[in-house]
């Protein structure tokens, strides 16, 4: 069964690589070599007439200015194949270019004579369609430039290095500057190559038309960026080759927009390759030179159990050859199993020059044993080709808490689990690390700074002086009443003869003479105490009478006062006393007793 | 829109209600669990708002630095470490982020360094115990006609001689009070206080500097070695603000 299906398939394969066979062999050759060319294949009408002519543009050129040597050819095919121009001595020729279509076909073949003379570009056979049709010879005549004519100026290609001094390894960003001429614009870059030079080139195929000075002059053109990689020390030239489009800004002959092909030589730059200062290498360097900065290591975890791996990334970024900087292995090292670690590269679109980026190196660490606070350091330097000098980057320990857990934990040969690391007695530099969280948040405040300038600060410290002037004005006050005692004495009286005047008043207020009259006799003698140096219940009616005898009106009221309470007391007719007229007299007598100095 | 009110009102409430131990608690879980953001989150609006206290500020500083704010992480430790001088964490955190960061610490006169070893309310109440109390137990006696004993002398002079040793830290602590840190990367120093101002040097994170006059929206700064310029409030934050 197989058999007869193999033999009906070898059948259907034969007929269908006859039938194929058959049709090209049917094909006109021209066809045939447009459908391997890609082209779609010209089917118009073999016998149309074709017209060819050859021509220089313009027909007299100067020494060293560009021409054009064009042939045309009038009719709906196209050129199949162009030969190899056989171009008189003199005179170079540049790639050709096919400008029109259908129709009209135009190919344009930049010259430019090294001499002055006659140029017969010699006739040629083209392939057109299905026929080989006669290029009839042209001539251009070139004559020496008028004196006075300006000079001809053509795109120049320079490279402009940041500096001269480099370091082997160290990449830096050139620029391939294409400089426009009043003659000449370069208009794409389609290749690059470098011609010479012990360094690896690398040019990014992206140009930009710029401003810029160059030789001290304002110049504009196409830039470049080209990083440039010295492999070996030494002075280096270094020196490369660009084909590049190019627009002739000349009216006239070639007409402006139109481009031709040229390839351009930079003038050799010469740089200084130095070799890195080895003696001073430190732990960690692995090549990279350049501008870095190391970003904030991260973990993967904050707890992990022993035999458990955790990752540690670490991003470098910054300016350089970080494309091949590769991360120090660390293997094993204190209680930790690190694994080759893995990096990725990114680079910084948005720098033009395409030389900054972050690379990102991740360790794989696993712990071996329980205890351990922290991530061990990872040394890391690079070479800073600016300061000349290397760079400690070392990562330092990250806290981690390693526990005790199921995972069994790698021991490396001549390590015994319960030892807490190797011992080494020569002091060593710890390296920093964070420390934890505060478990509890302290006591809380208001305000942060000193209460130096506050309201209430300032106002606390008028309070001890203000108390200290108090207690020295009481006892100034103090003093003084005790060297004067009948001051005392008499404000003592005053405040009783006014305490017994009141109880008087209410007395008169009430009706009730009896104690008005008890009341008013107390207050005349509180006031009169002072005046007679005695104690005021120890006073008679006539001491008092005798203090108040420089006041006539004074003393009859106090008499009559005196009188009214005797008449109480020591009559048995009923004595009715009238305090509400006794009150005036009483108040103007111990008013003029507490008023006397 | 009354109900989008209650809403937020309803889903509001329990924030506010919280106090601010239970705040504090809950941005340290949020940090152990990983989530260094969310305790940042937590505990900036919790300083911001005046609840305020050195174990706040050391975990504010871890948390700002795990989310790559050295200049923020620098300033909250250098206010935990204002309030809780002795505190070995922070100023342990304060030398790995200026190793980490290539900064110096601020430059301080021996009369900053002195009224750096207290916390400012030490010295205040020592100047106010020791000058008050001082005159006092020299007055008191003979106004109060105590009987004259030798122990009032000798406290009145121990007193006196605190209040002569604040008087160095309280002068540190006016010229400390002009410190700030800097706290965007790549700040600009300026010319002028003016956002167009021509950038003189730029300052990293983290760096510290002394604030010399204010204008407006500006403050005119001057970081170590002598880099001076004109910066947006915004991009600085003084220690004591």
């Amino acid at each position: 069964m197989s058999t007869i299906s193999a033999r009906i398939a070898a059948l259907l394969v034969s007929i269908l690589t006859a039938s194929v066979a058959f049709s090209q062999t049917q094909m006109p050759p021209e066809i045939q070599l447009q459908l391997q060319r890609g082209l779609a294949p010209n089917v118009v009408q073999p016998d149309a007439p074709l017209a060819v002519s050859a021509s220089f543009e313009p027909a007299v050129a100067r020494v060293g200015r560009p021409a054009e040597y064009r042939v045309t050819i009038m009719g709906s095919q196209r050129i199949v194949q162009l030969p190899e121009l056989e171009a008189p001595a003199g005179l170079d020729v540049m790639p050709p270019r096919i400008v029109g279509g259908i129709g009209r076909q135009i190919t344009r073949y930049a010259v430019v004579a090294a001499h002055a003379g006659e140029f017969t570009m010699p006739g040629f056979d083209v392939q057109v369609g299905g026929r080989l049709v006669k290029v009839p010879p042209a001539t251009l005549q070139v004559v020496q430039p008028q004196p006075g004519e300006a000079v001809y100026h053509p795109v120049k290609a320079v490279l402009d290095l940041p500096r001269r001094d480099l370091f082997v390894g160290e990449t830096i960003v050139a620029r391939l500057l294409l400089i426009e001429t009043e003659d000449e614009s370069p208009q794409f870059v389609s290749h690059v190559a470098k011609t010479n030079g012990a360094v690896v080139f690398r040019a990014e195929m992206r140009t930009k038309r710029e401003q810029f000075v160059w030789a001290g002059k304002p110049a504009s053109g196409l830039v470049m960026p080209v990083q440039i990689t010295p492999i070996s020390e030494g002075e280096v030239e270094v020196n490369c080759q660009i084909v590049v489009q190019i627009a002739r800004n000349e009216d006239g002959a070639i007409g402006r927009g139109l481009t031709t092909q040229s390839t351009l030589d930079t003038p050799s730059a010469h740089i200084r390759v130095l070799a890195l200062p080895r003696a001073e290498q430190p732990a960690g360097f692995t090549g990279g030179i350049g501008n870095f900065t190391l970003s904030q290591p991260k973990l993967s975890a904050a707890e992990v159990e022993v035999g458990e791996p955790i990752t540690l990334t670490v991003a470098l970024s910054g300016e350089g050859n970080l494309e091949g900087v590769s991360a120090p292995e660390i293997g094993e090292i204190a209680g930790w199993q690190g694994f080759k670690p893995t990096t990725d590269f990114q680079r910084d679109e948005s720098d033009p020059s395409m030389a900054r980026g972050t690379k990102a190196f991740t360790y794989t660490l696993i712990p071996r044993r329980a205890g351990l606070k922290g991530t061990p350091p990872l040394p890391f330097s690079f070479f800073d080709p600016v300061k000349r000098a290397y760079v400690d980057a070392t990562v330092p320990p990250l806290p981690v808490l390693v526990k005790a857990g199921t995972v069994p934990a790698a021991v490396a040969p001549g390590e015994s689990r319960t030892e807490a690391g190797p011992q080494d007695d020569t002091p060593r530099e710890l390296p920093l690390a964070m420390t934890g969280l505060a478990e509890h948040p302290g006591r809380w405040a208001r305000s942060l700074g000193p209460a130096l300038w506050s309201p209430w600060f300032l106002a606390a410290q008028l309070m001890p002086p203000l108390a200290l002037l108090a207690l020295w004005a009481w006892r100034r006050r103090r003093d003084y009443l005790a060297a004067h005692p009948e001051i005392a004495l008499r404000r003592l009286a005053r405040t009783a003869a006014k305490r017994a005047l009141s109880a008087a008043r209410t007395a008169a207020r009430k009706g009730d003479g009896k104690g008005f009259l008890e009341a008013g006799i107390g207050a005349l003698c509180e006031a009169a105490a002072p005046h007679n140096s005695a104690k005021a219940a120890s006073l008679t009616r006539d001491e008092v009478l005798l203090v108040l005898r420089d006041d006539a009106d004074a003393a009859r009221g106090a008499r009559s006062i005196f009188e009214a309470a005797d008449a109480l007391h020591y009559t048995t007719a009923a004595v009715s006393p009238e305090p509400r007229k006794l009150l005036a007299e009483l108040e103007r007598a111990v008013d003029h007793l507490t008023s006397r100095p | 829109m009354i109900r989008a009110l209650l809403l937020l009102l309803f889903l509001g409430l329990p924030l506010v209600a919280q106090t601010p131990d239970e705040r504090f608690s809950k941005a340290t879980a949020a940090y152990t669990s990983g989530d260094f953001a969310e305790a940042a989150y937590q505990l900036r609006p919790l300083v911001d708002e005046g609840h305020i206290s050195a174990g706040a500020l050391h975990n504010l500083g871890n948390a700002e630095w795990k989310v790559s704010r050295p200049g923020h992480a620098i300033l909250a430790w250098e206010r935990a470490a204002a309030l809780d001088p002795a505190n070995p964490n922070t100023a342990a955190n304060l030398r790995f982020a200026r190793h980490q960061a290539k900064l110096g610490g601020p430059v301080l006169g021996w009369h900053e360094q002195y009224s750096a070893w207290m916390p400012s309310v030490f010295w205040l109440a020592a100047a106010m115990l020791g000058l008050w109390g001082g005159l006092a137990l020299l007055v008191m006696p003979r106004l109060l006609a105590w009987r004259r004993a030798d122990w009032h002398q000798g406290v009145a002079a121990l007193l006196l001689a605190i209040f002569l040793l604040s008087v160095p830290a309280i002068y540190g602590l006016t010229r400390r009070a002009r410190i700030g840190i800097v706290l965007e990367e790549e700040t600009a120093l300026r010319l002028v206080p003016a956002r167009e101002g021509e950038t003189l040097v730029k300052v990293a994170a983290g760096e510290a500097a002394r604030v010399e006059k204010t204008r407006g929206d500006y403050l005119y700064v001057r970081a170590e070695g002598d880099r001076a310029g004109w910066v947006k409030r915004a991009e600085f934050a003084r220690i004591w603000p």
